[in-house]
């Protein structure tokens, strides 16, 4: 089932829509935006030249630094008036960045979150069961109206209480999950320590993953341990929140809402749009929002991006789901290392947990790439040769599908450093 | 079945670490009756035999050491020439591989401890008994 069949337009549609409204939101955020004008002005740019989707890479950059430079307010195009919710993210560091919705973005969010659950086969008939985080975070509360919108019965779990959530999905009858995959999968843990058998319990038939970078064997894991299919939902709060794009059952790409954002692949470092296909970061317009237009969002999220059309009937581009962060990436000795791959090989090890560290350090003039993985309590073997053997194959695997040449250390269990829970990834110790 | 059940403790070759493991284990009073070290480059593997390996292992798993229990069989050493080749001799007979083996003593009896495929054990029992080997109930 397809929601809206802009998704399914053919191509020129799509980018007809596009400039138009790509040229209104430069209209609107120059004429009612200080910091946008002087951007336009500095770069001799006008909206009236925007005459095709190309056109587009004339416009300047916004960064997370410029949403923190003008916190809380400062870059929304409508009064406070007419602002009907704020958003805003964790920021971990320093200030955090605010966003702003007002009736119309709301209205282009449930939308967006509507074409989602149709994409993964909720309808009104079912029961969604949302354990994202109801808060300033965007996750819960987008889930919950969009669910809304289609007519679903949606169950607003938030966040922990692991067992009470459980207790809930089975009584209510929760037909979707939609949540984080790591606590979709702690989910089932606990899950499946009433036996075996305890999918008997549950009437899952589909869940929609995301807010946090996912390894494929992950996603074969969450899908596998709940016997559902898996949907990968891609969103940031600067750009709407979850509903920026989402995958459908024929592939593991995910659909971009290209009526309502105009999605760039960039190299990194130069600024400069890459190839169709190549990886590089991922750079968003919002085409339709008022209260928070952007312009060329630096998400810093790795993707490459396709538009061939999909087995699915929609049109529109798919994006990989993200394989890393432009601030994660590492170059060893000349070569892109991204977290996610690692994860990816290790993911594909038995005998060893996710709980990984990339530790990057000199020998002299060369890098050289260490990398701890925590032995699995479970798997744990007695056996020194099988050991060696676990390393000796994530080695092998690291070398042929990412070409690089790493010191694999198999450590205790729960012996790599964590911070909040979340363990810390990577250690370069070359910029000290 | 005569098998024994062994404790084995994942090691990071650091300094240390065995101290702290088997400080952890006088703590808790535990005495050991056998050990072996196993050192494989950046880690090792410590093998034990203790009184009550359950409890040893929940009581580690709490402390955040985890511990694996593998079964293992002892036999007697007999007090003459040759008498190991003849243990393995007879497993090699038999087609059953020794993942590894080691030696304890008592104090008044010395004894193989020898681990095999798990699947392995009740045949590799059945026949250095009926060979004449005395296979020990613990040691």
């Amino acid at each position: 089932m397809i929601w809206n069949q802009a998704e399914s337009a053919p191509r020129e549609a799509i980018e007809a829509t596009q400039v138009a409204r790509l040229r209104e939101t430069a209209r609107r955020v120059y004429a009612i935006s200080p910091f946008y004008k002087k951007k336009f002005d500095e770069l001799g740019v006008n909206p009236e030249a925007i005459k095709s989707v190309e056109d587009v890479q004339k416009l300047p950059f916004t960064k997370k630094q410029d949403l923190r430079d003008h916190y809380p307010f400062g870059l929304f195009c409508v009064p406070m008036s007419e602002v009907v919710r704020v958003h805003s993210s964790s920021g971990t560091t320093g200030k955090p960045t605010v966003v702003g919705y007002n009736a119309h973005d709301m209205e282009v969010w449930n939308e967006v979150m509507a074409r989602v659950y149709t994409m993964s086969g909720t309808s009104a008939e079912d029961v969604v069961h949302n354990g994202y985080g109801y808060g300033l975070f965007t996750g819960g509360l987008g889930f919950h109206t969009g669910a809304e919108k289609i007519g679903a019965a949606v169950v607003p779990a938030s966040g922990g209480f692991t067992d009470r959530q459980l207790m809930l999905m089975r009584d209510f009858g929760a037909t979707v999950l939609a949540c984080t995959p790591s606590f979709a999968l702690h989910l089932a843990e606990v899950a499946a320590k009433a036996g075996n058998d305890f999918r008997k319990d549950y009437k899952l038939k589909t869940g929609i993953f995301g807010a946090e970078p996912t390894s494929k064997g992950l996603k074969e894991e969450v899908a596998k341990a709940w016997g559902i299919d898996y949907h990968e939902v891609y969103g940031l709060s600067e750009i709407i929140g979850p509903g920026v794009s989402c995958s459908c059952k024929h592939s593991d790409r995910l659909h971009i809402f290209e009526d309502h954002f105009l999605a760039e692949i960039i190299d990194p470092k130069t600024g400069e749009v890459l190839p169709e296909g190549e990886r590089g970061e991922l750079v968003i317009t919002t085409l339709t929002k008022q209260a928070l237009p952007i312009i060329r969002y630096r998400t810093g999220d790795i993707t490459s991006i396709v538009k061939e059309p999909c087995a699915c009937g929609r049109t529109h581009a798919r994006m990989e789901s993200i394989v890393g962060r432009a601030d994660d990436m590492l170059i060893v000795n000349g070569v892109n290392v991204y977290p996610s791959q690692v994860e990816h090989v290790i993911a594909n090890t038995e005998g060893v947990t996710l709980n990984y560290q990339i530790i990057a350090d000199k020998k002299g003039h060369l890098d050289k790439l260490e990398i701890l993985v925590e032995v699995s309590e479970d798997i744990l073997v007695d056996n020194a040769g099988d050991m060696e053997r676990i390393k000796k194959d994530i080695q092998a695997s690291l070398l042929n599908n990412l070409y690089i040449n790493a010191a694999v250390r198999l450590v205790e269990p729960n012996s790599i450093e964590r911070s909040v829970g979340k363990a810390v990834r990577v250690v370069d110790k070359r910029r000290d | 079945m005569k098998t024994i059940e062994q404790l084995s403790i994942f090691l990071e070759n650091r300094t240390g670490r065995l101290g702290e493991i088997t400080r952890r284990l006088a703590d808790m009073d535990v005495s050991i009756r056998t050990l072996e070290l196993v050192e494989a480059g950046d880690f090792g593997i410590l093998r034990l035999i203790l009184p009550d390996v359950h409890a040893v292992k929940a009581q580690l798993g709490s402390q955040g050491i985890s511990a694996k229990i593998t079964k293992v069989f002892a036999v007697e050493i007999a007090d003459n020439v040759g008498c190991f080749y003849r243990v393995v001799s007879a497993l090699a007979d038999e087609g059953i591989d020794i993942a590894y083996t080691y030696t304890v003593h008592n104090g008044t009896q010395g004894a193989f401890v020898i681990k095999t495929a798990e699947a392995d054990i009740a045949r590799a029992i059945a026949r250095l008994e009926n060979d004449g080997v005395t296979v020990l109930d613990a040691v």
